[in-house]
């Protein structure tokens, strides 16, 4: 007689269709001459395989686009590398990036950025479920002089910045527009920044230059005064009143859309 | 614990609810005067911020919830996942639930998750493990748990007695409440050809704490719990047999897509409540015969479409999806 467990793994090797249907025959509990339910067993197969494209396919809807009549084939394949080991479902889509880079060389030989791409639309899913508080606090006009000295930004708590090789949020804006996607890019390096807002839960994405990334990526020690500098430092021949300019703005802008959330003292 | 049927006589009346859904949340947040009470799915808000958490503390803020979980997978031979329970009891305890429940089902294995209920094969075996399983979560948890009755399109080898056996056994030998799902019974019924009242009178009635009402689907082969179209008169027919002969602490309403306008959910709402309200009379007034005498006739309509791919992909148990 067979054991639950050996009922249970024989089962779930065929949902999972690691085994074939007929394997499960074999099972000694089955009594003389019964016949495995193939039907329903393969049923229960097919339910799982759409569910698990279901949540795959709704994160990563890009890759999806992209990849086009290869996407199922490529997420059984996924699926059967990394089966689901988590009891949020979503998270059974979290290694999907790891699978591009790592385990699909032929599809980056033709789509050298789709591991990117698909970090990009994991980080968007993982920051939406991120289990941080983010708490907004008033900030200081910073047309008040002694503002630049003392006081320095709070970023949000939620905020990831990425460098990738390719322009992953051009190629996202292309496919988005629809008309024309071309599939083939230059490696051409660009920076994103994304974060939660604290009011709709969406996340937001910046498209970052190479200053602002700079800058940004030092902010949590820098004042005002200090983001100021390094603008300025950042671009030794341009006019630097301009880049204290510039900077202000980006700043002001940062807080606008809560990439900012609020202000520190420095030296506190 | 004290036994379960002491405990159910502690437990309070939460009367018609509906299940939260995040596309349905803000409708059904305006309309507490209509839905007395919300069925959350945990794996939807535990450890998880920004949206649901908004959702989860604007719910508890306005209704009584409880929990109706995927994946505490009940019935595997893999031991109990105590990431999974410690994050659930922190959800119970946030918000107070008097009650909660999963599946009578396994939805892991070797600590891969399928995200579906999974049918187990009906065996002294697995009541065995249940029943011990079961007492571990309820000790653990401290708040009186239901099991739910799936519906299943599957004959699963080494099964040694039918549904309802099963299912009373292992209430019994767990000591634990039922949440008892009029729409799985009646599927059930038409799937594997049984009589859906005989079924009722075959379990013990009495640990029905809660109540599920759904719709389901015609499929090519079986009829689907899809939880995604209206509710059949048969289907309320089964809550009016069982409203008629227990007390149940609470109905409600599962709808998780193919959402119609929202009148249409409370609507159907409603006539729970009028079912309810009816069948406790009838019950008070001691009317109700104790045992279904004639057998119903039910329908079965087994190959009158095809479900076709799109469709298939429809045919969810749960989802746990993002914002
Ligand atoms: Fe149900």
């Amino acid at each position: 007689m067979s054991s639950l467990r050996e009922i249970e793994t024989t089962l779930t090797s065929i949902w999972m269709e690691r085994q074939p249907v007929e394997s499960a025959q074999s099972l000694s509990c089955l009594l003389e001459g019964e016949k495995f339910d193939a039907d329903g067993a393969s049923l229960y197969a097919r339910l799982i395989g759409y569910g698990h494209s279901d949540v795959i396919s709704s994160i990563y809807p890009y890759c999806a686009k992209v990849l086009n009549r290869n996407w199922e084939k490529t997420i059984k394949q996924y699926v059967k590398m990394f089966p689901p080991d988590h009891f949020h479902l979503n998270s059974s889509a979290r290694k999907f990036p790891q699978f591009i880079s790592e385990h699909c060389p032929e599809l980056l030989d033709k789509l050298p950025y789709l591991g990117e791409l698909a970090d990009y639309e994991w980080l968007e899913m993982e920051l939406l479920e991120i289990d941080t508080a983010i708490s907004v606090t008033s900030k200081t006009p910073l047309s008040e002089p002694q503002a630049f000295v003392s006081l320095g930004p709070v970023i949000n708590p939620t905020l990831k910045v990425r460098t990738y090789k390719y322009p992953i949020q051009q190629i996202v804006d292309l496919i988005d527009d629809g008309k024309g996607f071309r599939k083939k890019f230059r490696p051409a390096q660009s920076h994103v920044a994304m974060y939660r807002d604290p009011y709709t839960h969406k996340v937001r994405i910046v498209d970052l230059d190479e200053n602002a990334h700079t800058i940004l990526s030092e902010a949590d020690r820098s004042s005002y005064g200090d983001m100021a500098r390094r603008a300025v430092e950042l671009n030794p021949t341009r006019n630097p009143e301009k880049s204290v300019a510039d900077v202000i703005e980006m700043i002001e802008q940062f807080h606008d859309i809560n990439l900012f959330v609020g202000e520190r003292k420095i030296g506190t | 614990m004290p036994d379960f049927l002491d405990t159910k006589k502690l437990l309070p009346n939460l009367g018609i609810g509906l299940g939260l859904r995040r596309e349905l949340a803000s409708q059904t947040l305006e309309n507490r005067s209509k839905i007395d009470w919300l069925e959350l799915v945990p794996e939807n808000y535990m450890g998880l911020g920004g949206a649901s958490r908004e959702r989860l503390e604007s719910a508890r803020d306005q209704f009584p919830l409880v929990t109706h979980g995927i994946n505490l997978s009940i019935g595997s031979t893999d031991d109990l996942n105590t990431e999974y329970l410690s994050k659930l009891k922190k959800l119970l305890d946030f918000i107070d639930a008097p009650w909660f429940s999963d599946h009578l089902c396994f939805t892991s294995l070797d600590g891969i998750y399928m995200h579906d209920l999974l049918p187990l094969p009906r065996s002294k075996e697995a009541i065995n493990l249940i029943a011990e399983k079961v007492k571990r979560v309820q000790g653990t948890i401290g708040r009186p748990f239901l099991l739910e009755n799936i519906s299943y399109y599957m004959n699963v080898p080494g099964s040694e007695m039918n549904d309802s056996q099963f299912l009373a056994e292992v209430a019994e030998k767990a000591d634990c409440g039922l949440l008892l799902d009029v729409n799985n019974v009646y599927v059930n019924s038409l799937n594997h050809e049984f009589d859906p009242f005989q079924y009722l009178d075959q379990i013990p009635l009495e640990r029905t704490v809660q109540i599920h009402v759904a719709g389901h689907k015609q499929g090519a082969d079986y009829v689907i719990d899809t939880h995604g179209s209206a509710v059949v008169e048969p289907v309320f027919e089964l809550l009016q047999y069982v409203l008629e002969r227990v007390d149940a602490k609470g109905v409600m309403l599962e709808r998780d897509q193919n959402f119609p306008a929202f009148e249409e959910i409370l609507a159907e709402v409603d006539k729970i409540r009028q079912i309810s309200q009816a069948a406790d009379q009838v019950r008070q007034a001691g009317s109700a015969p104790r045992a279904h005498s004639a057998v119903k006739t039910f329908e079965r309509d087994r190959k009158a479409s095809t479900i076709g791919r799109k469709e298939m992909a429809e045919v969810k148990h749960a989802r746990v999806l993002s914002a």
